[in-house]
């Protein structure tokens, strides 16, 4: 009985050493500090987004160059990208071929709208646009111009903005330039005017130029051509009856060459030619007037290359992707409305939603660009300084850096 | 005084290369009884070949040739390219028994593909055959006469030229056996093969002799003004304007109204403004074809041979 008892005793020992044993294994001090509690999980970075933005643009027929506006684009959302400015958007350049035409302008914005999903269009050419705008009202994308100077574009819907000139400034500054620093007295004299028939933006030149006309006591006469035209030896057989001291075209593409060669083919020599808007940075009027083009004076934004460093930034990336040649007051103007739809990315816009994009854009009152600045109606118009230029040795070149309309 | 001669002298320049297109394509419609846009194509060749050879890049290497010989080897592939729309598409037609509407349709579908083929080729750039710069003019001034006048070497070589051609033509049918034989098919294609004449090449010489004098239009215009790819069917149908407005079966009529059409552009133009131009042709050949529908030159026997068509 006595060894029953001691091996009982011992057995509960035995337990107990065996328990306090293990208590000590999984209390003690271990060699691997037990990780202090998790910190709260960090907030997600954003989503990267992308903002398509569409452009239709020519990029073949009589005005394919100026399909070369497309990487004034690209240069400005190069920038932004490199800048930071977007934050976690980034930007797209769709460009789609309008041909000049407007029938292919308003397919291009379907597809560029509908089955590429593009909120924001770039767009250029006057009747163009205008036939884009209630197609972009239809499919509630925002249409945005750099390039059409007619101030009609951009009234009577919300959902389009314009960036450029207008029109009727390009009469204001050639007629500024004449009078005031040219010092010419028109009184008396005529005003030739050669213009694409068909061109709304070219008849508020017009109406401008006439309303200038009788306040001052010049005389404009106007011969319009048709788009394509090749042959204006009866217009200005025309024109040459009445002596004009000024000749002025209104032409985008190889046209305005061909007119001033045909004027000097036929002796017709005023003592100013002009060219309001279509001239700088045309390189069909270089090419086929050659060292006739000298001396034309015309009108367009006011923007300096190397002016600044941004500037020249701009001048080095266009020269860059043009084979080198440098940007127009054209290829300025889009650099600088891709700034002004950046901006709705920089207030917060929701880039997947036009509608939003566009109540951003509503707001914005001012964007500094390579042009200079641009100043925003609440209508989506723009202001923006003019300059006049004149072809010298083949070059387009500054020669009034800042001239205001009326 | 000098604006009236002056818009005469632009008159006969304009109307002298649409009597040429005219004329070309009269040579072709007479015999082979197609309404040929695809003449336009031949101008298209000479033009861009005239400006390659010129000035352009073949393959990354610019011959840079002369003009006269650029201009040669253009008007050459203008004949060539005849060939080639004889051989591989109207002898085909006929193969087939195409009619004529099939086979305008299929000129048309050519002409397009040669137009889309040179945009993609060459883009859709304006080309001149020539540096930049005004023509070299002529100034004639007579104070007495209140003369003032202006007009470029070019358009007045235009005009001997095309007058030059008309003559050669009109020799070369009258008093050439070719000429003959060409007549003949004209006349009464059945009848002419009956007698061994091998029509097919007749056929062939014909395209040959009209896609030439399309090729020397465009060689004309792409010097003076330039070219691009879409003028091709522009010219197409004011050169069958012309033939319409001046007769169709008639070499003479065809030179009438290339004449015709020139002179009513211009007028247009100096009364009622440049965008009138193209729309008075048209009025011109609609008016033709309501009151005098055998054409200006046309008589009851070509209106007679109209209606065998």
């Amino acid at each position: 009985m006595q060894g029953i008892k001691s091996i009982r005793y011992g057995l509960l020992a035995f337990a107990a050493v065996a328990a306090l044993m293990t208590v000590v294994a999984c209390g003690g001090d271990d060699p691997t500090p037990t990780p202090a509690p998790a910190a709260p999980a960090a907030a997600p970075a954003p989503e990267p987004q992308v903002l398509k933005v569409g452009f239709t643009v020519p990029m073949s027929g009589t005005y394919a160059q100026w399909g070369r506006l497309a990487s004034g684009m690209q240069c400005a959302i190069d920038e932004l990208h490199d800048s930071g400015e977007l934050g976690n958007v980034t930007m797209e350049l769709l460009p789609e071929d309008s041909k000049a035409d407007q029938a292919e302008g308003v397919t291009g914005l379907r597809k560029l709208a509908s089955l590429d999903g593009a909120p924001v269009i770039m767009t250029i050419f006057t009747g163009i646009g205008l036939a884009q705008k209630p197609v972009a009202d239809e499919l509630e994308v925002v249409l945005v111009s750099s390039g059409i100077q007619n101030p009609k574009f951009a009234k009577g819907s919300d959902w389009v903005f314009r960036n450029a000139l207008n029109t009727t400034w390009n009469a204001d500054a050639l007629v500024r330039y004449i009078t005031e620093e040219a010092k010419e007295d028109l009184k008396g004299e005529t005003w030739a005017v050669f213009k694409e028939e068909g061109n709304d933006s070219l008849d508020l030149q017009i109406d401008r130029l006439k309303e200038l006309a009788a306040e001052m006591g010049f005389t404009v006469a106007v011969e319009n051509y048709q788009k394509g035209d090749t042959k204006f030896d009866t217009p200005i057989t025309k024109i040459k009856k009445l002596e004009p001291k000024i000749v002025q075209t209104m032409a985008l593409g190889q046209e305005l060459g061909l007119i001033f060669n045909a004027m000097a083919q036929q002796g017709v020599k005023p003592d100013y030619r002009l060219s309001g808007g279509g001239a700088e940075g045309n390189v069909d009027l270089i090419r086929i007037a050659g060292d006739n083009a000298n001396g034309i004076i015309y009108s367009a934004p006011a923007y300096e290359a190397g002016a600044d460093p941004r500037t020249q930034r701009f001048v080095d990336c266009y020269s860059k992707a043009q084979g080198g040649d440098t940007p127009d007051t054209y290829a300025a103007s889009f650099y600088d409305g891709t700034l002004f739809i950046a901006e709705a990315v920089k207030s917060g816009a929701d880039v997947s939603s036009a509608a939003d994009i566009r109540d951003h854009l509503a707001k914005v009152k001012s964007v500094h660009g390579v042009s200079g600045r641009w100043d925003y109606t609440s209508d989506g118009d723009a202001w923006a300084p003019v300059s006049i230029g004149q072809v010298q040795d083949g070059k387009f070149v500054k020669i009034v850096s800042q001239i205001e309309p009326y | 005084m000098d604006t009236f001669i002056q818009i005469a002298i632009n008159a006969l320049a304009l109307g002298s290369l649409y009597a040429l297109l005219s004329l070309g394509f009269a040579v072709i419609y007479n015999t082979v009884r197609i309404f040929h846009v695809l003449h336009g194509a031949a101008f298209l060749v000479a033009g861009y070949s005239t400006y390659w050879f010129t000035k352009g890049e073949i393959f990354g290497y610019s011959p840079g040739f002369n003009i006269w010989v650029s201009a040669a080897i253009g008007i050459v592939l203008a004949g060539v390219s005849g060939i080639v729309m004889e051989l591989f598409i109207y002898r085909q037609f006929r193969k087939k028994g195409a009619g004529f509407l099939v086979s305008f349709l299929g000129s048309l579908a050519a002409l397009f593909f040669v137009e889309g083929m040179l945009i993609t080729v060459a883009k859709t750039t304006h080309r001149m055959a020539r540096p930049g710069g005004p023509l070299p003019t002529v100034n004639i001034q007579n104070e007495a006469l209140g003369l003032d006048l202006y007009f470029t070497w070019h358009t007045i070589n235009t005009i001997w030229l095309v007058a030059l051609l008309v003559v050669a033509v009109t020799l070369f049918f009258k008093y050439t056996q070719w000429g003959r034989m060409i007549r003949a098919v004209a006349s009464n294609p059945d009848l002419a093969v009956a007698v061994g004449i091998n029509a097919s090449h007749v056929y062939l010489l014909v395209f040959i002799l009209g896609s030439t004098l399309a090729g020397i239009g465009g060689v004309v215009q792409t010097y003076e003004t330039g070219i691009t790819p879409i003028v091709g069917i522009h010219l197409a149908i004011t050169a069958a304007g012309g033939v319409i407005i001046g007769g169709i079966g008639s070499l003479p009529g065809a030179v009438v109204g290339g004449l015709a059409l020139g002179l009513a552009q211009t007028l247009a133009a100096y009364f009622f403004g440049g965008n009138w131009a193209e729309p008075a042709g048209f009025v011109l050949l609609l008016l033709v074809v309501l009151f005098r529908p055998y054409g200006l030159h046309g008589t009851r026997e070509h209106r007679e041979l109209r209606r065998l068509l």
